[in-house]
């Protein structure tokens, strides 16, 4: 027999970050999450495997599109035409989302109850699915606990949507834990809600099979889904498919040996070359990180617009398609900041005003004020976890006005009056 | 910290050079005229104190790991230094005066937290930027924060960089913009977020959507329910409309059936059955009394025909005598010829008997005649003898030749004479063929050291003058080496660019000084200067009068009015003053006027002094550039030898040099060659006695081979040709010999065997010629001759017997034919016994053919007789099953009779007819029932008003219209919905415009990360500078107040931070008379003493706080004329006892101005000579 496992679809989830700049791709990125959905389903077919195995966040909580949930149904109807079952269970988002309540699903989908934990038996294939769909978002409690022992016999498959004792980024819903799972006999938990695919445990085999496509720079790397070998009882093999059609990658490039810009988008085009090369003619979806301490510190972050666009017109000449997410520029001044701020000059007196207005709460006020126009009109949810900019937080505070000071004071030393 | 000592051990162009800077003194000023390295003195100061750069240019004299500074310094604590400075990594290029390495930060106490660029931006100034400060006080309207940041730190980009970065920040936002990247693309997102909204399908809408599609589905299919009733009833109503007629006409034939109720319904076939059985019966008895008659009349025939003859009776008798008549005929032919050749046989046969055994019979010889097998033998031994005989006579033939060619073969061998061995001739010339053609290789050899020494001779003539004296000489020549050649070169470029610049400049400080000449000249043309006295008697006068104003108006005071009217006796007091006000002011403005030309003309003489003295220097160094060409070109000399050499100019002995290295290589070329010429001639003798040994070996007493080598080569190479070709001729004969000898033998052997052979068959033939009667020793040509003769006999004797059978067998059968045909006349043809037996047969057989006629035809009269008979039977027979035909169709049919028939057949078809119609009426309402019997349909039929029908129907048809059309308007209605749902039916469009609000919410996010940066930087730039100014600005413009009074000479008293009409605040200077001029205000000269003032007192705040350094100015006063040089050169002097005043000046006039203006206890002049 011969199982597929996936999870957090997060059908029509956009990716983001990716600003269409002049020069981009011309891939077509809107529907890349439908697109990876579709190749699962593909593969299901193509490979006429036994079944289907959904663990949750089908969907993306917030998104109201019923579109969304119909084109769901269509792929699962193609399963059914071709004889495959599908048993899945509702995750955080799926229990948040308003298409999850009104849409019909196939005949051949067996979606397991969110009262309390159904097992689905197979007699032909052999199989027991248990599992416990979410009936709201934040379900605290260890499902794990009520599900039932192993039915013999059979292969037993727990489908769950958790985060096990706690994994980083994600919340830790359904909180339970490996020796939980261990306890209860099953021979393979097919697992959802982390985006990065793991083997928790080889026995039983306990797995996240990760998201099917990476949709931010926080889902580097492969994406995909997990197919579960078995004979009788056992497993026998778990092997992981790529389905993602744009890859990720957060590309440090280190250019401190860069004598000048030229240099520094040499090494770019050959850390992306080689990103390229591995990511097998897929888009690359990269954030280039520009690090190291050298004399090009000066030029790029003088005008970080122009890096930005040097870096992404070096883009448009790698071997494949790449989409720079974005450039961040982390290099570090040859000029030793701690130095121009011990002078006794108005140099190092700007550089110690610079450094101090950290730890000065008047100008931080001050300085809030001053970005308060921009920061009230902007749309909530920007940057990476959702606060851009957060003044409320001193460790935050301090690295934007380190990354200020590393950006301000080498220019000022760079143009300062020579004799 | 101070230097008291600073000593250019070796830098730049400076070797030990030093200066003493004594402590009491407070202005040094470091006069290095042109290329006397003043500049270099000056990085030399900044080198010692932080290190010499990697890439310095200061290593034209000393080599880098040569150059040193070394200086003696003092801190304010008093501690002091006396160090070296090399070049080096930081950490080891620092040593003390026993050249021992020093701590690297044991100039910290010296130094502070100073660095280089620090130092020399804060504690240097020269001319270039003391007028770009001032420039940028005017520029900047005198705003404080700048001027206090450039006075105080030499930044002049600071608050360019913050201008542009304010303006890269609103390019990117601004609060109220619409088309800034930023406020746009947040424009962009609200409309994508709009439609997001706008095309997502919410759950609800599809639910609605849906279940309005299930109520519009439910509502067709009932309509269509209605609708189909509808049909029924129409159809029905049309239904009875048809039916009603047809009704009618079914009832008025089942009557008609009813009446004809005792016919019987027959098929319409019936008819023509009846018909045919009434034919048929009378056809039939006509035949029947036909054949009747035709009966009667053969028989009658018959009766007529004769009985069978004797010659019928026995025709197969006559028959087969006839068939015999053919053979007989032939044999009265054949016998007699038979009978003759019967004879002849018998008479051969006689003759050939006597000649095989004589006297023997015929008869009996043919039983004794030796058979095939004996005659087949006796030919084969008599074959065999010959083949014995012919293979004797060949054996002894191939014997004979055998031995004739072993005779020949012998005596050409001995005729050969003894055997050589050409052996060693052959590797004698393979020796040489290994070790190559020395001939050539000796010309090629020779061929090289010809061109050798003609390289060797046009080198030696590119060397001028040296030819006559051959190359070995020029190999001993001693001459100096390329690095020397190469340090006199440059020292003698040196000396060229050296005396091309001191030209270069002679000729412009020429020109120079005409042009100054000449406009000193118009500037004497323009008249006579106001003087200062004239102007300070005017301001007195003015004085005068503003006092007694006040001690007349003011304070009232007696008496004063007389003095009064002594101020001008002829105006009053108010109008005097008043014209003394504008006298002295009239006097001060032309004199400030005057004073313009009049510094303009001082400085043209200050520069035309400065001028002089620059072209006296340049003589002095162009003296000691002579000096020093004489001595470089006397050392030159001494550096090649006295003689053979005439040394020319570096450049081109460089040339010579290379000259003569190709020579001398040339002349090794040609000693290598030589060697090759003799290597050469040796092994060609070698070669050559080599084959003459060989030849001695092979052939002692022949001719020896030829001197010279190729000949040599060529005899013994023909000379082995010669002995091999002999010895292979040899080896051919001896090998003839031998198989000739061998073949010889094998002959002798089968002669002896054939004669064996043939005694061995004389024996057997003795015995095998007995049977022929014949002698043993008979040959074998005489037994051959009677076995041909025994073949013929045999042939011609064995026809005999059958010829005399033959005979016999003719005669009998003849007689016996006769017998038989005389026998038969007798009994049937007495008429013809007489007549020849064949003639007779034939006539017999000619009888029988007749009477066989007549007895066929009366056979076949019977026959039709018989076939008649049957005929009648037949028809009899006919005719009976007729009439059985005829009766029982009319039993069928219902009449008595056949008679009766045609009225029976009538009413049958009438019945017929009406049963058919009746049928037609059923089946037609049958079509018109839509399954129903035509008895339901007559009831249904039965109380309808036919004539109601057509309004019933109209009202049906306008019922059916009304569903129609409300059925299509559901039906539409069902479309449009399944479209919306098939448009909402997983469609990407929300979901593609979620994608692109996150790419604008990314764009966003990316330039506002940007705009906070910019925009935190200028926030936390422009308030430093602010806290800069704050922190700076009074304690400095304190400072700079009483240096800039002191600079001014007492004209501006105050500095003061003033709030412009912008809120900005900004310096103004006060006049010594109070008024307050913004910088606009003053003149360019006032600017710059203003931002000297400002620098000047930067530099003291700075001491008040830490470790001073000393201020090194650079040609700082060269904008500044005289007067204001003067006064400048007070104030340092003044601030060199706070703080160390160094002045490099390239200017002999700042020199005297010095000594005209200061103590000489207050400046110290050191003069650099490099």
């Amino acid at each position: 027999m011969r199982l597929v496992h996936a999870a957090d679809i997060h059908l029509d989830s956009p990716l983001r970050g990716l600003d269409r700049y002049d020069g981009a791709p011309s891939e077509d990125l809107r529907i890349a999450t439908r697109r990876a959905f579709v190749y699962l389903i593909d593969y299901c077919l193509e490979e006429s495997v036994d079944g289907l195995l959904l663990a949750g966040d089908i969907y993306d909580g917030d998104w109201q599109d019923f579109n969304t949930g119909l084109f769901f149904v269509k792929q699962l109807a193609r399963l059914r035409d071709g004889g495959i079952r599908v048993w899945a269970v509702l995750g955080n988002h799926d229990a948040a989302s308003v298409i999850t309540r009104q849409l019909r699903l196939p005949d051949n989908v067996t979606l397991l109850s969110y009262k309390s934990p159904v097992t689905s038996v197979d007699e032909q294939l052999g199989l027991a699915v248990h599992g416990q769909s979410f009936a709201r978002k934040d379900v605290g409690e260890d499902l794990a606990a009520a599900y039932p022992r192993a039915l013999p016999g059979l292969l037993n498959v727990g489908l769950l949507h958790t985060a096990l004792a706690g994994r980083p980024d994600h919340a830790p819903y359904a909180p339970t834990t490996v020796d939980r799972l261990t306890s209860k006999g099953y021979g393979y938990w097919a697992l959802g809600h982390v985006h990065r695919a793991e083997v928790v445990s080889r026995d039983p085999w306990i797995v996240f099979p990760g998201n099917l496509q990476g949709r931010s720079i926080r889902e580097t790397g492969e994406k995909g889904f997990v197919v579960i070998s078995s004979e009788g009882t056992e497993v026998t093999g778990v092997e992981t498919v790529a389905s993602d059609v744009a890859r990720w990658h957060d590309l440090s490039v280190d250019v401190s040996s860069a004598r000048n810009a030229d240099d520094a988008l040499t090494l770019v085009l050959r850390a992306l070359d080689a990103t390229a090369g591995a990511s097998k003619g897929r888009l690359v979806a990269a954030r280039v990180r520009l690090t190291g301490r050298g004399p090009v510190h000066t030029v790029l972050v003088s005008d970080l617009a122009a890096t930005e666009a040097n870096v992404r017109a070096a883009a448009a000449d790698a071997s494949g398609d790449v989409w720079v997410e974005k450039v961040v520029v982390q290099t570090l001044p040859e000029v030793d900041l701690e130095k121009v701020r011990e002078r006794k000059d108005a140099l190092g007196h700007v550089a110690r005003a610079v450094h101090g207005a950290a730890g000065d709460p008047e100008a931080l006020k001050a300085l809030a004020e001053e970005l308060r126009p921009l920061l009230e009109k902007l749309p909530s949810g920007l940057g990476e976890d959702g606060r851009l900019f957060d003044a409320s937080e001193p460790a935050r505070l301090e690295a934007f006005l380190s990354e200020v000071e590393a950006t301000l004071v080498p220019m000022l030393v760079e143009v300062e009056e020579r004799p | 910290m101070r230097i008291d000592r600073l000593e250019l051990a070796a830098y730049g162009p400076f070797t030990n050079v030093s200066i003493e800077f004594d402590r009491e003194i407070g202005l040094h000023v470091v006069f290095g005229p042109n290329e006397a390295g003043k500049s270099s003195a000056l990085r030399a100061v900044s080198d010692l104190l932080f290190g010499v750069p990697t890439q310095t240019t200061d290593n034209f004299l000393h080599a880098y790991d040569a150059l040193r500074i070394r200086a003696t310094i003092t801190a304010r604590d008093g501690r002091t230094l006396d160090f070296v400075r090399r070049k080096g990594r930081s950490g080891s290029d620092l040593l003390d005066a026993s050249r021992r390495a020093l701590a690297r930060d044991v100039l910290v106490p010296f130094l502070g937290s100073a660095e280089r660029d620090f130092f020399e931006r804060s504690f240097g100034l020269d001319s270039r930027r003391l007028a770009a400060g001032a420039m940028d006080l005017l520029q900047s309207g005198g705003d404080v924060g700048r001027a206090v940041l450039q006075a105080t730190s030499g930044l002049s980009g600071l608050s360019a960089r913050l201008d542009a970065i304010e303006a890269a920040a609103g390019e990117l936002f601004k609060e109220r913009g619409k088309t800034q990247p930023i406020n746009a693309a947040l424009s962009r997102l609200k409309e994508l977020e709009r439609e997001v909204r706008s095309d997502s399908l919410s759950a609800e809408t599809w639910r609605s959507l849906d279940e309005e599609l299930a109520h519009v589905r439910r509502e067709a299919m009932r309509l269509a329910d209605r609708r189909t009733a509808n049909d029924v009833e129409q159809q029905r109503l049309s239904r009875i409309r048809q039916a009603l007629p047809i009704l009618a006409r079914r009832t008025l034939l089942m009557a008609a059936v009813e009446r004809l109720a005792g016919v019987p319904l027959l098929a319409a076939e019936f008819d023509a059955t009846a018909q045919a059985a009434r034919e048929e019966l009378l056809s039939a008895a006509a035949a029947e009394a036909g054949l009747a008659s035709d009966l009667t009349s053969l028989e009658e025939e018959v009766s007529k025909y004769p009985a069978v003859g004797p010659i019928l009776l026995r025709g197969t008798e006559i028959e087969a005598l006839h068939q015999e008549c053919g053979t007989m005929r032939e044999f009265r032919k054949d016998l007699p010829k038979r009978d003759v050749e019967l004879r002849e046989a018998t008479a051969q046969a006689t003759r050939l008997a006597a000649e095989i055994v004589p006297g023997l019979g015929l008869d009996a010889l043919l039983d004794e005649v030796p058979r095939r097998p004996v005659r087949r033998a006796l030919r084969a031994s008599a074959g065999r003898a010959r083949g014995l005989r012919d293979d004797l006579a060949r054996e002894e033939r191939e014997l004979a030749t055998a031995r004739e060619s072993i005779r020949a073969a012998e005596a050409k061998l001995a005729s050969l004479g003894p055997a050589v061995d050409p052996a060693p001739l052959a590797r004698a010339l393979r020796d040489a063929e290994r070790s190559g053609d020395p001939v050539e290789s000796l010309g090629k050899a020779e061929q090289a050291e010809k061109r050798a020494r003609k390289a060797l001779d046009e080198a030696l003539a590119s060397l001028p003058g040296w030819a006559p004296r051959g190359a070995d000489p020029l190999a001993a020549l001693p001459v100096p080496g390329d690095a020397l050649v190469d340090s006199f070169q440059k020292r003698f470029s040196d000396l060229e660019t050296a005396e091309r610049d001191l030209e270069n400049e002679r000729r412009s400080l020429a020109s120079q000084r005409s042009g100054h000449e000449s406009e000193r000249r118009n500037l004497a043309a323009g008249g006579t200067l106001p003087t200062r006295a004239a102007v300070g008697a005017a301001r007195e006068t003015r004085t005068k009068g503003w006092t007694l104003v006040r001690r007349v108006y003011v304070e009232r005071e007696p008496g004063a009015e007389d003095e009064a009217r002594l101020f001008d006796p002829e105006r009053p007091l108010v109008e005097a003053f008043e014209r003394s006000v504008e006298t002295a002011d009239g006097a001060a403005d032309r004199l400030v006027d005057a004073a313009d030309v009049a510094a303009k003309d001082a400085e043209l003489s200050r520069q035309l002094r400065e001028i002089d003295e620059a072209l006296a220097g340049c003589g002095r160094r162009a003296e000691e550039l002579a000096v020093r060409r004489a001595a470089a070109e006397h050392e030159w000399r001494a550096a090649w030898p006295a003689e053979g050499v005439a040394p020319g100019a570096p450049a081109s002995m460089k040339e010579w040099l290379r000259a003569r290295s190709r020579t001398l290589e040339r002349l090794d070329a040609f000693r290598g060659a030589t060697a090759e010429v003799e290597a050469a001639s040796s092994a060609l003798e070698r070669a050559r006695v080599s084959l003459v040994s060989a030849v001695a070996l092979v052939r002692p007493e022949g001719p020896p081979p030829p001197a010279a080598y190729p000949e040599a080569e060529t005899f013994v190479e023909e000379l082995r040709r010669a002995l091999e070709k002999t010895s292979a001729e040899r080896g051919k004969l001896e090998a003839t010999i031998e198989a000739a000898t061998g073949k010889a033998g094998a002959r002798e052997i089968a002669v002896a065997q054939a004669r064996t052979a043939l005694e061995e068959w004389k024996t057997s033939w003795a015995e095998e010629v007995r049977p022929l009667r014949r002698s043993p020793t008979v040959s074998t040509e005489e037994v051959e001759a009677v076995l041909d003769a025994c073949d013929e006999f045999e042939s011609v004797a064995g026809k005999v017997p059958g010829l005399r059978d033959r005979v016999k067998k003719m005669q009998d059968r003849l007689e016996e034919f006769a017998a038989s045909v005389g026998t038969l006349c007798a009994d049937v043809a007495p008429d013809l016994q007489r007549t020849d037996a064949v003639v007779a047969a034939g006539t017999l057989f000619e009888r029988l053919g007749a009477e066989r006629a007549a007895e066929g035809k009366r056979v076949l009269a019977r026959e039709n007789l018989v076939k008649i008979r049957e005929k009648l039977a037949k028809e009899s027979k006919r005719s009976e099953t007729a009439r059985r035909s005829v009766e029982a169709i009319c039993r069928e049919a219902g009449c008595a009779g056949e008679s009766g028939l045609p009225a029976r057949l009538a009413e049958i078809a009438e019945k017929r007819r009406a049963v058919k119609d009746l049928g037609e009426a059923e089946s037609d309402l049958l079509a018109v029932g839509a399954g129903r019997s035509p008895s339901d349909l007559a009831t249904e039929c039965a109380d309808v008003d036919g004539d109601a029908l057509p309004a019933l129907l109209e009202k049906a048809r306008d019922e059916r219209t009304a569903l129609d059309e409300e059925i299509g308007r559901l039906h539409k209605r069902e479309g449009e919905l399944g479209q919306s749902l098939e448009i909402a039916n997983g469609g990407d469009v929300a979901a593609t415009r979620g994608q692109e609000a996150a790419s604008v919410r990314a764009r966003i996010e990316e330039d506002a990360r940007r705009w906070l940066r910019l925009r935190a930087s200028a926030f936390l730039l422009r308030r430093a500078i602010d806290g800069w100014r704050k922190e700076n600005q009074d304690p400095l413009l304190v400072e700079a107040t009483q240096l800039f009074s002191s600079l001014t000479k007492g004209r501006f008293v105050s500095l003061l931070a003033e709030v412009d009409d912008h809120g900005d605040p900004v310096i103004t200077a006060g006049r010594a008379e109070g008024r307050h001029v913004p910088m606009a205000g003053l003149s360019d000269g006032t600017r710059d003493q203003l931002f000297l003032a400002l620098r000047l007192a930067s530099v003291r705040r700075y001491a008040k706080d830490a470790e001073p350094l000393p201020f090194i100015a650079d040609d700082l006063l060269v904008s500044f004329d005289d007067s204001r040089a003067a006064a400048a050169l007070e104030t340092l002097s003044e601030f060199g006892k706070e703080v160390q005043v160094v002045l490099f000046t390239h200017h002999r006039h700042i020199v005297d101005l010095a000594k005209a203006h200061l103590a000489a206890s207050a400046f110290r002049v050191h003069e650099l000579l490099s």
